[in-house]
């Protein structure tokens, strides 16, 4: 190898350092797990409180209250939700790229999606079904987590819970249709989607400090 | 090759200059995460650009965990800019070279 092969084989080495650094810096955002523990505890709770309502014949009582203003609550509760979320993370995080903004807003959008949805099922009373909405739910998860984990740096805990959101969606089409489908649901938030919050919170503790 | 930064040129120090040039400040487990070194091994370039006035490094406690976050400097970052200058002048004359 001559001395201008040496140094052109230098300079590429350098290059090729220089290249994965900024890329990695791309990617560099740790998840702190917050936006997960947070809105899935909410729903968690929300699904499960539901179906012991059903069970005990209590629902009467939260009925008193129209469902369509209800609705409408959560919704803007859920949207101060996310923005508070939203800018802690920044704060939380060095830099806010484009990865993290296309984050924020399919989290943001897809949101809204559920609610919406829910309304328009809840709408549909005669033709309500828990099972095809539970199912829908669990794609929209499943694609939104496994979006996650490919984005993020440390995702791999993202993608296994995406991969079981999928998998979740199966178990909805096997079992039969009742109103124990809350108490499911309920559980699989918990365990899919606050659990690996909880994981990346101390995860992102250990690296951020 | 003689007008390059021989303190930026070693891996490490270059991938640690490039990252902090880009994101401004990185904790210390951040970057032993990327880098993927040894805390020691760390340390020691973590030095070396410090006494040479590159990166600024804070030790702090967040609760009772001990917290080290490095800054680059106005220096580090003129001096990275100078090494990218460098080596696209390098590459200029082996293309000369040809």
């Amino acid at each position: 190898m001559d001395k201008n092969e040496k140094i052109k084989y230098e300079v590429e080495e350098k290059l090729e350092i220089i290249k994965t650094m900024l890329v990695e810096s791309e990617k560099k955002f740790f998840d702190n797990g917050v936006f997960y523990i947070t809105i899935g505890l909410f729903f968690s709770l929300y699904s499960i409180i539901y179906y012991f309502l059903i069970k005990y014949n209590l629902l009467s009582i939260i009925q008193i209250i129209n469902y369509l203003p209800l609705m409408i609550i959560l919704l803007y509760l859920g949207l101060y939700i996310f923005f508070k979320i939203k800018d802690n993370k920044g704060k939380y995080q060095n830099n806010k790229n484009i990865i993290l903004k296309f984050i924020s807003y399919l989290w943001f959008i897809n949101s809204i999606s559920f609610l919406l949805i829910f309304l328009l099922f809840f709408s549909l009373n005669k033709t309500f079904n828990l099972k095809f909405y539970f199912g829908i739910l669990s794609i929209y998860l499943g694609t939104n987590f496994l979006l996650n984990g490919f984005l993020f740096k440390n995702g791999n805990i993202l993608k296994i819970s995406g991969v079981f959101w999928y998998f979740i969606l199966i178990f909805f089409i096997l079992i039969k249709e009742s109103f124990e489908i809350y108490l499911y649901f309920g559980l699989f938030l918990f365990l899919f989607q606050v659990l690996p919050g909880l994981i990346l919170f101390l995860k992102n503790k250990k690296i951020n400090g | 090759m003689e007008n390059i930064d021989k303190l930026i040129h070693s891996n490490t120090r270059l991938a640690i200059i490039t990252y902090l040039y880009k994101n401004k400040k990185a904790t210390f487990n951040e970057l032993k995460e990327i880098l993927k070194i040894t805390d020691g091994n760390l340390s020691v370039n973590l030095s070396k650009l410090e006494m040479a006035d590159y990166i600024r490094i804070e030790k702090m406690f967040k609760g009772k965990i001990p917290l080290t976050i490095c800054y680059i400097t106005k220096k580090g970052e003129e001096a990275f800019i100078n090494y990218i200058n460098e080596l696209e002048k390098i590459i200029k004359e082996i293309k000369r070279g040809d």
